[in-house]
């Protein structure tokens, strides 16, 4: 007899859960409540263990440990080789990952090798009176929202941070913690050292923080630098900073320079004149930060920062480290 | 050196509609192209053929106008375009579409390397790369920004992970997701495209797969199938206001719930 | 743009080509724009054979694509969208190498069309002090001295006159005492030590194409340097003129798209009184008067196009197409200037530069007055 347990994938990066997790817990949690079925987790790393605890407490019933130094580092095949093993032993219905670089990464081959059903991207998961799941993914870049199901069992999901809520931490709650055999993969991929991170181009960048003439001097950028790498983004500047040579042209957002629509566009001492209007206002979520209210760029704001930028970047900068 | 690159037709993204109440695409509502992503894709295996010596072979799956796209690849020193179109693939969902191309690529013989975009513009999944280098068994190098260096059996490059951008080294046969920042594709000369407009384009049909199974192709092999489509409502600007001491905070806050900060 | 019945896939294939440099052309244009700096524009020139737009519409074996004047005129109505400056320069390489494809010989054609359409940058020169529509005051003479033909004069306002390889000019060849004066039409090498350049022009606009003044001491060439028949100069000169003006117009119809483009994107998000600018019907009126001008100028010029392609007589098509787009690009570029206002009086936009290079394409390849010289003599033929 098919069961509906939910199998989770945890991604975790030097023994740090990935916060996805515990939203993917919180949805599998709501599963299994409903339909009677467990939910498990598989994590795989090195120097793990202690992990596992965090996910009884945030709801699993299960943890399988896949704990060895042959996985300190993500490696897609060695990952999947343990993953399907588990799979097929413990027949789940449902496999979530997070739609995160790891998991989009993973879970395809996982797909391909159990010939199974896979959704990516999804924003909401919602059971169905059959015992299947409707999910919810935006298609053709956000333009179209689409309604996916899937018939294979398992059937295999990525889901978007911030999509679902975790659920409350609860320390008492009891789970069990099993270690698992790990088969050994060597990895075809020589890790080399730390990449030099590529600076994005400001209309690819799914994050720009542009500056404005609330910008004082040039020297200054070095701030707005440090609040798009808090983001992971990139810098971007209005007309007259590039004209009066601040920035090359290259950072120039705006109807004469670049026409930018990333997830996140920061204004900082920004007014929005109309041709940089025209370059941004497509863009996902605009914050504004301006000690002027009356400007132009929080008309169309869907955050507007009534303050003075040298106080409150900076401030953003620290909450942001943590 | 065989390079192979994967590419993918798609509508305009910014015009495209669907058919009312359906979930096809409207194909008059807007131009296709090829796929951005797979472009950047071309545009790396154009540098290594100049570079290295290769025979570059471009793969699409599609209806029959996806020629086109094998003719944007012709028109980029591609040497050979073969299109998979047969209605026995259509309906396809990520599942069957790499089985597809997996097959087609088997046909193809010995290859060093595979080149795809990360993703395509209208499915958004990024699944295709990972689950053909499943099914191929070859090494994946997925979320690729740079391709440092190629020689005859290896490529140096820079890979994007959770745990950031990292120098990796990986020897061939292996197949390489390229993300927007690969490089920036070029244009095309004149004669170049004309060129390209009187080249042959080979076409593919299930017949020409017959070592397959062709019960996992198109809809037939699909696990997973849209129920339907839904525009999203248009995005009203929240307008909220944060002044005063905690403002930061409460920005701070505000964009973490929503899913845009740092995982 | 809606579906035209001239364009076929291969003109689409060169649009976007096209579309791509000027793209990249956008990029330089204000900068040329404001420090006159032709090398950018002699750079674009380059790119441009590079990308094979240079001859178009130029049979292969001189070089070309083998495609055709719609060709050509679809790349030139992008580049002008991308640079004017470079537009306004690619248009008279195209007419000296249309003087060279009209009336030359096979081993001329070889000899120049084929560098030319590699990136050999040519000129043409009809225009003097004393001769600008008035083309048969040319006082440029060449005479016959022995082997040699010696040639003497000023040729002014010449587009290209300073980084070409080699002028196309036209100089007077009948005696000075004689009733009816008879022209020809001679390519000079750049480096002719008789061909001094004196000066490039400062304009009002197009500031990046050099307009040159040069001179001609003693210039000696030899018989090899006559195009096309002795004595036929100015006919020859004419029939290059003619299409060279519907590209005249036809960067006027590009301009006048990026003027309405400005217009359009600057009146949705300029608010006063409340609302978008362009929410007043008044201006809506104007785009709608702004888009009907696009519409009529492309079908004018894209017509006058097709006639010279399938040979048949263009000479009125060609300027009334020529008059009503360049005259409407100023109209356009106008009204642009006043939807934007203050700011598009400023350099922050680019309407003051497109305002700034629309004047002069209705005065280059013939002035207005001459365009309806020609329409009127056509309709009311001898009388």
């Amino acid at each position: 007899m098919q069961n509906k347990d939910v199998l989770i994938y945890v991604e975790q990066e030097g023994g740090r859960v990935h916060p996805i997790a515990f939203e993917l817990l919180g949805k599998g949690r709501e599963l299994a409540d409903k339909t009677g079925s467990r939910v498990c987790c598989a994590l795989l790393g090195s120097g793990i263990y202690d992990a596992a605890k965090e996910l009884v407490a945030y709801g699993a019933d299960v943890v399988y440990v896949f704990d060895d130094a042959s996985l300190a580092t993500f490696d897609s095949l060695a990952h999947k080789q343990n993953l399907v093993t588990l799979i097929n032993e413990i027949k789940p219905a449902f496999v979530l990952f997070g739609a995160t670089f790891t998991g989009k990464a993973l879970s395809p081959r996982v797909a391909a090798t159990l010939e199974a059903g896979l959704n990516s991207n999804c924003t909401a998961l919602e059971l169905q009176s059959d015992g299947s799941l409707l999910q919810a993914r935006p298609a053709f870049t956000g333009n179209f929202l689409a309604h996916v199901k899937t018939k294979s069992v398992p059937a295999l999901m990525t889901v978007r941070y911030r999509a679902l809520e975790a659920g409350a931490r609860n320390d008492s709650r009891k789970g069990e913690i099993i270690k698992r055999d790990v088969q050994k993969v060597a990895s075809a991929i020589k890790v080399l050292g730390k990449g030099a991170a590529k600076e994005a181009s400001i209309a690819a960048a799914d994050v720009v923080v542009c500056a404005g003439r609330g910008l004082k001097k040039a020297d200054d950028f070095a701030m707005v630098k440090r609040l798009a790498d808090a983001l992971g983004g990139v810098v971007g500047a209005t007309r007259p900073l590039v004209d009066d040579g601040w920035i090359s042209k290259d950072h120039q957002v705006g109807f004469s320079g670049t026409i930018v629509k990333p997830k996140l566009y920061v204004g900082v001492g920004v007014s929005g004149s109309p041709q940089h209007l025209a370059g941004m206002r497509e863009s996902g979520t605009i914050v504004a930060i301006n000690s002027d209210p009356s400007v132009a760029l929080f008309r169309i704001a869907d955050y507007s920062v009534v303050g003075d930028i040298y106080e409150i970047v900076p401030q953003m900068i620290e909450l942001l480290k943590k | 050196m065989h390079i192979i690159v994967l590419a993918k037709q798609v509508p305009d993204i910014e015009k495209v509609k669907f058919l009312a109440g359906s979930n096809r695409v409207d194909r008059k509502s807007a131009d296709a192209e090829i796929n951005p992503f797979d472009l950047n894709a071309v545009e790396a295996a154009q540098q290594m053929k100049a570079n290295l010596g290769a025979t570059v072979t471009v793969l699409s799956m599609g209806p029959a106008s996806a020629e086109a796209v094998l003719r944007e690849a012709i028109a980029r020193d591609a040497d050979r375009g073969i299109l998979l179109t047969d209605d026995a693939f259509a309906g396809a969902d990520t599942l069957a579409t790499a089985y597809t191309l997996a097959a087609a690529i088997r046909k193809l013989g010995a290859f060093d390397l595979i080149l795809c975009g990360e993703k395509t513009v209208d499915g958004d999944t990024g699944q295709i790369g990972p689950a053909v280098a499943e099914r191929l068994g070859i090494t994946l190098l997925p979320f690729v920004s740079q391709i440092t260096e190629a020689t005859a059996d290896k490529i140096v490059a820079v890979i994007e992970t959770s745990a950031g951008s990292l120098n990796v080294e990986a020897a061939f046969p292996l197949l390489i997701t390229g993300t927007k920042e690969l490089n920036t594709p070029r244009l095309p000369t004149l004669k170049d495209k004309l060129r390209a407009r009187k080249a042959e384009v080979e076409k593919w049909t299930a017949a020409d797969l017959s070592d397959a199974d062709a019960s996992k192709f198109g809809a037939a092999g699909s696990p997973t199938w849209v129920e339907s489509i839904t525009v999203p409502p248009e995005k009203k600007r929240k307008g909220e206001v944060l002044k005063g001491e905690g403002s930061a905070n409460q920005l701070v806050a505000a964009l973490d719930k929503a899913g845009l900060l740092k995982g | 743009m809606g579906k035209f019945p001239y364009f076929t896939e291969e003109h689409e294939a060169v649009r976007e080509i096209a579309r791509g440099a000027a793209e990249e052309f956008k990029k330089t244009a204000a900068e040329a724009d404001k420090n006159h700096d032709y090398k950018i524009v002699h750079k674009n020139l380059k790119r441009l054979a590079e990308l094979n737009l240079i001859g178009i519409h130029v049979p292969t074996e001189y070089g070309g694509e083998g495609l055709d004047l719609v060709g050509h005129f679809v790349a030139l109505e992008e580049i002008a969208k991308g640079c004017l400056s470079t537009a306004f320069s690619y248009n008279t390489q195209r007419l000296a190498m249309d003087a060279i494809r009209l009336g030359g010989t096979d081993a001329q054609k070889k000899k120049y069309l084929i560098p030319a359409c590699a990136g050999s940058i040519i000129s043409f020169a009809t225009t003097e002090p004393e001769a600008g529509s008035d083309v048969a005051a040319i006082k440029t003479t060449a005479v016959k001295n022995g082997e040699k033909w010696v040639i003497n004069g000023t040729k002014h306002y010449i587009t290209n006159g300073v980084f070409a390889d080699w002028h196309v000019l036209v100089a007077k060849t009948s005696p000075a005492d004689s009733q009816r004066p008879e022209f020809t039409a001679f390519v000079v090498n750049g480096d002719n030590p008789g061909v001094k350049i004196s000066k490039v022009e400062n304009k009002m606009g197009a500031t990046a194409s050099p307009t040159t003044e040069y001179f001609l001491e003693n210039c000696r060439v030899g018989d090899d340097a006559v195009l096309g028949a002795v004595g036929g100069g100015m006919s020859l000169a004419l029939s290059a003129l003619e299409i060279a003006r519907i590209g005249i117009g036809t960067q006027g119809l590009g301009l006048m798209q990026v003027a309405l483009e400005q217009a359009i994107v600057y009146g949705k998000e300029r608010v006063q009184f409340g609302k978008p600018i362009l929410k007043n019907q008044a201006l809506q009126f104007h785009i709608a008067n702004m888009s009907s001008r696009v519409e009529i100028a492309r079908n004018l010029l894209f017509h006058a196009a097709w006639l010279k392609d399938q040979g048949l007589p263009a000479g009125k098509e060609a300027a009334i197409a020529k008059l009503f787009a360049t005259e409407e690009c100023t109209w356009v570029c106008n009204m642009a200037m006043n939807i934007l206002c203050g700011p598009g009086y400023t350099t922050d936009y680019p309407v003051e530069r497109f305002f700034r290079d629309a004047k002069v394409l209705e005065m280059g390849g013939g002035t207005s007055e001459i365009m309806r010289m020609i329409i009127s003599r056509e309709e009311l033929g001898k009388f």
